[in-house]
């Protein structure tokens, strides 16, 4: 697939001459997805079918993505939780290294053996639809190998891989979650600002979570994707919420609790004590500041 | 449906920010409120009883992220003060806790075709101790989940010898998507697809003309193998002694 033929514009075009895209969807819900996301073609080969015995290398392969990706101090999810809670339900969508083209060292840290063939998922975006809205869908996975690997120069991978999902997905309305301290803030607000759901979750297994949900529309994809043409619009910071302050996370719940309603405009900053500087914007009834 | 059990009160957690539903339950728990989290612990405390052996319990992340925010986890619980000491004790009832005690619960995953849910988790705590509550409490947890939500298809993965395919088969007939499931951490299990009926169990279903044990992995490879060349098959009734009885829709 060359740049060219396709209407991407992004930070790191080269990713789509050295990756392939692929797609993990039961067949039950292949024909309600999006096959052609702004042009790009996924192969029909490169959509992978979980029901089917032949898929069992590259989902394995995906496990190893994750670990990978969030090392095991993260939150790994066992083979059983990407069947029940992303196969079956929703979707996975990524893009993968052909394996005979990964120079031998990269091999190996991926895992592969020698005369290994096929596609080597470096990124993948996981998500499952939620119950009323239709086209809303939550995204609790997203997985990139850029800074395992390097040498690939996949920078950008993990916004453009969410991107390319959600609009394979047709999705309209996205929510996740999101750990008050991780990196993965700055991929997020990538795509505009972001209302809270809440600040302080004791469902989740890290209180300091926070819930957030965005409208999905092409502009907001483009700009996740860096698209040099987008600038979104984004209200100015009103207060900073520190990423190792579970009272200013806790005391923002409850105002969210008691119907205020809040957005986090834009990424984070670095503190001196090297913790997230989170801003946050208060919104009215309408999401206007 | 309050009256499905006597003594018991339906329960659902789901967030009302993807927009509501006319629940006909008891207890409705919001899941992004912080008052919502002794009861979300005692959710996680009966998955932890009751999957514990077999090592498939649900990281606390995994229920909020894959059930709570987009689906429901429902179920059937008692108020505390009901229960017996040796029960609350089981469930690390805190001594100041006054709600309700889930005694079953089903987490429950909304799939893109509209009315179409996923089975996700299934817990009872019959299955810990028979004398701790009905024993037809799983199935019956399963179906006011699916009705409550106005379920009209199904879908679940179970393996092959659990007791929730028991909690299944009653229901209506199963059709077989897969029978062995690399994709799983248990590749002996099968995944299926029914109707949500008004009244389920009333559907007649057509005999069994094969049985499948939950150890005979060469016969669940072979299923396999006639599904991806385009067989059909049905589970049909209860799993008996010689395993689950299948019915051939057609041929590969």
């Amino acid at each position: 697939m060359s740049v060219s033929d396709h209407p991407l514009r992004t930070r790191n075009d080269a990713i789509f001459e050295r990756l392939v895209p692929f797609l993990v969807t039961a067949p039950w819900h292949r024909d309600r997805l999006d096959l052609r996301p702004f042009g790009l073609a996924i192969a029909a080969d490169h959509v992978i079918d979980p029901t089917h015995t032949r898929s069992e290398t590259f989902l394995r392969r995906l496990s190893v993505l994750d670990r990978l990706t969030f090392g095991p101090e993260g939150m790994p999810m066992p083979p059983w939780v990407f069947y029940h809670a992303a196969e079956i339900p929703g979707a996975i969508f990524g893009f993968a290294h052909r394996v005979e083209t990964l120079p031998e060292p990269l091999a190996r840290r991926l895992e592969l053996t020698s005369g290994e063939t096929g596609l080597m998922p470096v990124s993948m975006y996981i998500a499952i639809p939620t119950r009323a809205r239709r086209r809303s869908w939550i995204g609790h996975n997203l997985a990139s190998l850029n800074r395992v690997l390097p040498e690939l120069k996949l920078r950008r991978l993990a916004s453009i891989s969410k991107a390319v999902a959600l609009k394979v997905f047709r999705c309209e309305r996205q929510v996740g979650a999101v750990q008050w301290d991780s990196p993965a803030l700055f991929v997020h607000s990538r795509f505009g600002p972001l209302e809270l759901l809440t600040a302080w979750t004791p469902a989740h297994a890290e209180p300091a979570t926070l819930t957030y949900e965005w409208v999905v529309t092409d502009e907001r994809l483009r700009s996740g994707m860096g698209d040099p043409g987008v600038t979104l619009p984004r209200p100015p910071a009103e207060f900073e919420v520190a990423g190792n302050d579970p009272a200013a996370m806790q005391a923002l719940q409850t105002r969210i609790e008691s119907g205020e309603r809040f957005v986090m405009p834009g990424p984070p900053t670095r503190g001196e004590d090297g913790a997230f500087r989170v801003p946050i914007t208060q919104v009215d009834e309408s999401g206007r500041t | 449906m309050d009256a499905m059990h006597e003594g018991l009160d339906s329960f659902f957690v789901i967030s009302p920010s993807e927009g509501g539903f006319d629940l006909d339950c008891r207890h409705r728990v919001d899941p992004l409120r912080v008052d919502a989290s002794p009861f979300l612990d005692l959710i996680q405390r009966l998955d932890e009883l009751v999957k514990g052996p077999v090592d498939r319990v649900l990281p606390r992340w995994a229920f909020y992220d894959c059930a709570e925010l987009p689906g429901a986890v429902a179920g059937f619980a008692r108020q505390a003060r009901d229960l017996p000491d040796h029960t609350r004790m089981l469930m690390k009832v805190a001594p100041r806790y006054q709600g309700p005690v889930p005694l079953s619960q089903a987490a429950v995953i909304p799939m893109v075709e509209p009315g179409s849910w996923h089975v996700y988790v299934v817990a009872s705590l019959d299955r810990v101790d028979a004398g701790l509550a009905p024993p037809d409490l799983a199935a019956a947890t399963i179906v006011m989940a699916l009705r409550g939500l106005g379920a009209t298809t199904g879908y679940a993965a179970v393996p092959w010898g659990s007791p929730v395919l028991a909690a299944l088969a009653p229901l209506a007939p199963l059709e077989l998507l897969t029978a062995w499931t690399p994709a799983h951490s248990e590749p002996a299990t099968m995944t299926c697809r029914f109707a949500v009926a008004a009244e389920p169990g009333r559907e007649t279903s057509p005999p069994a003309t094969m049985w499948i044990a939950p150890d005979d992995h060469d016969g669940q490879r072979r299923l396999q193998s006639g599904l991806e060349s385009g067989g059909r098959y049905e589970v049909v009734g209860s799993p008996g002694p010689d395993g689950v009885g299948l019915h051939e829709v057609s041929s590969p």
